[in-house]
């Protein structure tokens, strides 16, 4: 009876792993089709995109130049109040900046290699309070002894 | 005959299930749906374009740094990157000999020594081609910066132009005030007078602070104050007068 049966058997047998399998991939296919979440897309396109704009803001205030005469930019003065160690001149500068270009954020002066151990900036500047941002950041050579380099990094 | 045909759709089944399983494993990592907008686009702006721009800024940070240095350095040495060809005594690059005049040209100078220093400072190969015009200090790269990525490529030469408030202008006026000074006083059995007379308020003696005559085989070492009043503004932010140093010799033969 069992061996007379089992030919039966494996026929079902097969049936069934093919319609398991079958049925495996057809709710995976839906399964992946509706789960695609154009919304999440979206946004992660307009992330990518405000880092970007982030990015293009630092460098535009990188290079700004200054109405004081001396044919200077943002970043020569950076540098200056960083060897002068003058974190009111820099403060009063930011405040300027961001004030004109409509500018909400954070904008900090690290020593290179504090940033990268993630230790506190030499300076800052910020008009306004929160945890965080979009991130970019410049690394500038400085040619003097103290500080062989320094990293500026605008949080909006 | 009716076994073989069972076989047959299971067989096909078998293959379509294959295939499906196949088509799966190839697409494992590719994602299926709709895909993010832009991405190719955004991920070459901001790791390409943005990385591009940054390293222009830097370049022109340290340009500015380098042709800054350079004016005080070619200031202190008469003007010239190496050597005079006129002689150098004591460290005093000399403008003239006997009778001829070792004049300067201004731009063959500014270039040799901003592609010493730069190299020098930030030991980079870069090979600049360096001129001024004006107060400002232009650099055209022989070399390309290529940004590669898997997906991208950015390519970028690292031109700047940089003003460094200061032009190098002024050597042409001084070479034109020292042959005008040494046609005058060569002849002259008393120089010390003769320059004493002719000389311009921003021509010293030896030293731009002392002012004091010293004369070794009618050969005389001058300091000038910048003619344009230039003066350097340092990165740090401290002031430096630009002061020439050169010495012209009054031997007539």
């Amino acid at each position: 009876m069992f061996i007379k049966n089992k030919k039966g058997m494996m026929d079902d047998f097969f049936d069934l792993l093919f319609t398991s399998l079958a049925l495996f991939f057809i709710i995976f296919f839906v399964q992946v089709i509706l789960d695609t979440d154009a919304e999440t897309k979206t946004e992660i396109t307009l992330t990518e995109l405000h880092n970007f704009e982030n990015d293009v803001q630092l460098l535009h205030l990188l290079d700004y130049p200054l109405s004081d005469g001396k044919n200077q930019k943002m970043r020569d003065i950076i540098l200056q109040y960083v060897d002068a160690h003058n974190e009111a001149l820099f403060k009063e500068k930011m405040r300027e900046y961001f004030e004109k270009n409509n500018l909400e954020g954070r904008i900090a002066v690290y020593n290179s290699q504090d940033y990268l151990l993630d230790k506190e900036p030499l300076f800052s500047f910020s008009n306004v309070v929160f945890g965080a941002g979009k991130v970019s950041e410049v690394e500038l050579l400085t040619g003097n002894a103290g500080h062989d380099s320094i990293t500026v990094v605008l949080t909006t | 005959m009716k076994s073989k045909k069972g076989a047959l759709v299971h067989w096909i089944v078998l293959g379509l299930l294959a295939a499906i399983g196949l088509f799966a494993w190839l697409t494992f990592e590719t994602e299926l749906g709709v895909q993010i907008k832009g991405e190719w686009q955004l991920d070459y702006l901001r790791n390409f374009y943005v990385e591009g721009q940054e390293e222009l800024v830097q370049r022109d940070q340290e340009a500015l740094f380098a042709g800054k240095e350079i004016a005080l350095l070619l200031a202190n040495n008469g003007g010239f990157a190496e050597s005079s060809p006129c002689g150098v005594i004591d460290e005093v690059y000399y403008w003239n000999k006997v009778g001829s005049f070792c004049f300067l040209e201004v731009d063959a100078e500014v270039d040799k020594a901003f592609n010493v220093f730069f190299q020098k400072k930030y030991g980079k190969d870069q090979k600049y081609t360096v001129s001024h015009q004006g107060k400002e200090l232009v650099g055209k790269s022989e070399e390309a910066i290529i940004l590669a990525g898997p997906k991208a490529k950015h390519t970028i030469f690292p031109h700047f132009r940089v003003n460094l408030g200061y032009s190098f202008d002024d050597y042409f006026q001084l070479q034109n005030e020292a042959k005008s000074i040494v046609d005058l006083c060569k002849w002259k059995p008393d120089l010390r007078l003769c320059l004493e007379d002719t000389k311009l308020p921003h021509w010293k003696f030896t030293n731009c602070d002392t002012d004091s005559y010293t004369e070794e085989n009618r050969r005389v070492v001058f300091c000038s104050e910048s003619p344009g009043k230039y003066t350097i503004l340092r990165l740090d932010g401290s002031t430096v007068p630009v002061r020439y140093r050169f010495g012209l010799d009054f031997t007539t033969s």
